[in-house]
């Protein structure tokens, strides 16, 4: 097996952690928020991760802190062989070029006040990514590659829709030339008709330009779709991950049970809904102590509440972070 | 039943007309009424009918008439002359002492909204001790501690003014800086000054300009409240304060010598009040 393009080693991110003066001088100490808990995976070139969870999971702080929008606390990001952890202000922009972010929100992800050529072409100005003289042409080639018109050029994103919003935030990404894409619930902010639209572009532009994505949904349903490799975030810990077709049939963490459960599909003779998740999320300022999911699991015995799971490799590719994990395959 | 009729009927780009004018009336008439007191302080030479510095000993303290629309003062100075040139002055250090505030708080606002941490600390706590005094207060103060004169004043009226586009502009970044167009320029390994100037700057600006319209009607209000004081313009230059300073001792036998001044500063007041509001709500809209 190839190295992977991205190899995350134990990255975490705390928040709070670093008491103000007064604090410190009272001597109160208040524990950190942990957004993101040791977290360690790899995305091999040309291929499409996803990470699903619920709202406040951590995936979208995971997402930003790979692209050093927000600075993790410990941990490393191998890109390609180098840390980015590492890197420099300097080297880090250098960087930039090769990993690029598509935003969840389409409506404020462009600044309302600039022309789709302005923010397009800044992009190929800063980088000196196209002499001058070409740059309008490769604009229309970027909007040509995501599905727009060439009379786009001189619109205001109000002028746009959701969906053509988002494709116009993937061109501006796509203008940097990168190996690497963060697409950070790209899809959860657009109308449904639009959904299958985008993840078409996103599976098109994986095999035109040879991208490798990190796709962030919070909706397993979205992903089975367009994903090589899945993975499952629960309270800032990926409890499972695996290959699409293991995430689906043979899922072994209770909670990936439970979303697969929740996730609606078009059969009329399956009638009501089940609860898929027991009781609320607990506050991520005071995590449950053992295994985060505990006090929402059918399994959860003592050693949940006092041990946090390892992770255990169950198949090739396929890791679980749950003790019971060879007893849950089979539902109560 | 006709009635119905012809209201159905005029329901053309006139009522359309009128519609906009019911909507901004104030905006009209207050763009209007400072372009009228603009332009004539603008030509102030050329439309005044006598030289505001000239003395007159044998036509002093006459009441208003044709030869003099506002009267003279005791000097036989030509109110309505002196008035217009005012106007020019005034308008001047009203916008100028909104500008440089303007600019101080918005450089200072948005580098501590920006870059956050220790600079935030520092800047606000600036911010705070120069907010914590009364206005005038703060700018007698420093006028007192210069020396009265008109380079005092500017100097007085900035640093008592820019506190509040400080604290607006931080709190405005603030919130920007966390929209993901923001994010979305460090993804893209802008520079600090791009992306301050090119994608934060001109999405908090708004909201700095209603202010700085409503803050030019006070600027005029200090400015000739200081002169009035003899802390700001010095006569004999024609200021609207001084006007009313100097005619305060004849107020019962000559009225014209504070009225008309007074008039001038309630008409500018009412104008860019006027203007402000309307602008404000022209941007609400657009927004």
């Amino acid at each position: 097996m190839p190295d992977p393009l991205l190899d995350v080693r134990h990255l975490s991110k705390h928040y709070g952690s670093a008491t103000g003066l007064l604090k410190r001088l009272s001597g109160a100490k208040s524990a950190p928020l942990i957004a993101v808990d040791d977290v360690s995976f790899t995305i091999a070139q040309g291929e499409i991760f996803s990470l699903v969870g619920e709202s406040g999971s951590g995936k979208t702080t995971l997402g930003r802190s790979l692209l050093r929008l927000i600075e993790p606390t410990t941990g490393e990001i191998r890109f390609d062989g180098t840390d980015l952890c590492t890197l420099d202000a300097t080297a880090m922009r250098a960087m930039r070029r090769q990993v690029q972010m598509i935003f969840q929100d389409p409506y404020s992800s462009l600044n309302p006040r600039l022309t789709v050529r302005q923010t397009i072409g800044e992009v190929l100005r800063v980088h000196a990514i196209r002499p001058v003289a070409q740059i309008d042409a490769r604009i229309t080639e970027l909007l040509a590659l995501v599905g727009l018109p060439a009379e786009a050029l001189d619109r205001t994103p109000r002028n746009f829709s959701g969906g053509q919003l988002q494709r116009l935030g993937i061109a501006r990404a796509l203008a940097m030339e990168p190996l690497f894409i963060v697409a950070d619930e790209p899809v959860s902010a657009v109308d449904v008709s639009m959904q299958a639209q985008i993840m078409n572009l996103l599976l098109d532009l994986r095999s035109r330009l040879g991208l490798t994505l990190l796709f962030i949904a919070h909706d397993l349903s979205v992903v089975r779709y367009l994903s090589d490799r899945v993975g499952v975030m629960y309270m800032g810990r990926i409890v499972e991950s695996g290959t699409r077709n293991q995430m689906f049939e043979v899922a072994r963490h209770p909670y990936t049970q439970a979303l697969l459960r929740a996730a609606p599909r078009p059969d009329p003779a399956r009638k009501g809904t089940e609860a898929a998740v027991r009781g609320e999320p607990p506050s991520p300022l005071s995590p449950p102590p053992g295994c985060h999911f505990h006090t929402r699991c059918p399994f959860a015995t003592a050693i949940c509440r006092s041990t946090p799971p390892p992770p255990e490799t169950v198949a090739p590719g396929h890791v679980v972070r749950c003790h019971h994990h060879a007893q849950t395959h089979v539902m109560p | 039943m006709t009635e119905a009729v012809a209201l159905s009927l005029s329901n053309g780009p006139d009522s359309r007309k009128a519609a906009v004018w019911r909507k901004h009336t104030g905006l009209i008439v207050g763009a209007t009424l400072l372009g009228v007191i603009l332009l004539s302080s603008l030509f102030a030479g050329f439309i005044s009918p006598h030289d505001p510095l000239q003395h007159d000993l044998r036509n002093t303290l006459q009441p208003p008439r044709w030869a003099h629309p506002f009267g003279t003062d005791n000097f036989g100075r030509d109110i309505f002359s002196r008035v217009l040139h005012a106007a020019k002055l005034d308008l001047m250090i009203g916008f100028l002492c909104v500008l440089f505030p303007w600019m101080l708080g918005t450089a200072l606002g948005a580098i501590a909204g920006y870059f956050g941490g220790a600079v935030d600390t520092v800047i606000m706590r600036v911010v705070d001790t120069f907010s914590a005094f009364p206005f005038l207060v703060m700018v007698i103060g420093i006028i007192a501690i210069l020396g009265p004169g008109l380079m005092s004043m500017y100097i007085a009226l900035t640093l008592a003014g820019w506190s509040m586009y400080a604290r607006l502009v931080r709190a405005e970044v603030l919130v920007v800086k966390k929209a993901e167009y923001v994010l979305a320029a460090r993804a893209l390994g802008y520079l600090h000054g791009r992306i301050m100037f090119r994608h934060i700057l001109p999405n908090v600006i708004t909201p700095t300009i209603i202010f700085a319209m409503t803050d030019i009607v006070l600027v005029i209000l200090s400015t000739t409240s200081l002169s009035f004081l003899g802390l700001g313009v010095q006569p004999p230059m024609a200021e609207w304060g001084i006007m009313i300073s100097e005619g305060k001792g004849f107020i019962l036998t000559a009225w014209w010598m504070v009225t008309l001044p007074g008039l001038a500063i309630v008409l500018v007041g009412l104008a860019l009040s006027l203007l402000g509001d309307g602008i404000a709500k022209l941007l609400r809209e657009r927004a």
